[in-house]
């Protein structure tokens, strides 16, 4: 068998899973924002109450 | 011998040019994933940072910044933004699912990343609309 050098990314399953579970954690935040904001009925932004009162 | 039988050899070293070879949709929303993993890291997350800051500074800071922020590059920045964060959020989706060896097939790998690359650029469309 021929010595291979092992190069780029081997950073072992522990590393791959805290990633794959942070991204879930950001995806699921960003649901929740989005369903905030539904059920806000928009974002609010004080400078343009007109479209404010046009949600509510 | 054989050998003078044989087509003459093409010459080495034989490189892939990356901006010349036509690359396969999955590649491209791969490679668009770490770019816009990059964008969000790099400016993304600072530029979050900052708005936070300055909308809790003072009203005057928080008008400020609002004002900068309503300016076309500023705007155009905004969509660039939006554009990285929809696209890794689905292209992610998309890895995790593929984690899970779903759709792992050459089809329908095709097939959901030409999803995620289009599905990517109508919710910044959709942003851009809100946003202009």
């Amino acid at each position: 068998m021929p010595k291979r050098v092992v190069v780029g990314a081997h950073y072992g399953w522990r590393d791959w899973l805290v990633q794959r579970v942070t991204a879930v954690v950001m995806a699921l935040y960003t649901l929740l924002v989005v369903i905030l904001v539904v059920r806000n009925g928009g974002l609010y932004d004080p400078l343009r109450t007109d479209i404010v009162k046009n949600c509510s | 011998m054989a050998a003078l039988d044989r087509p003459a050899p093409k010459p080495r070293p034989v490189y892939l040019n990356l901006l010349a070879i036509r690359q396969p949709v999955p590649a491209i929303v791969s490679i668009l994933h770490r770019i816009s993993g990059a964008l969000l890291f790099l400016f993304g997350i600072p530029l979050l940072l900052w708005v936070v800051q300055r909308s809790l500074a003072s009203p005057d800071a928080w008008a400020q910044m609002r004002s900068l922020l309503a300016t076309p590059l500023a705007k155009l920045a905004l969509i660039v933004l939006a554009w990285a964060y929809f696209h890794h959020f689905i292209a992610g989706i998309r890895h995790l699912l593929m984690d899970l060896h779903w759709g792992m097939d050459l089809k329908s790998a095709r097939q959901s990343s030409a999803v995620t690359l289009v599905l990517a650029v109508l919710l910044t469309l959709g942003v851009a609309v809100k946003l202009w």
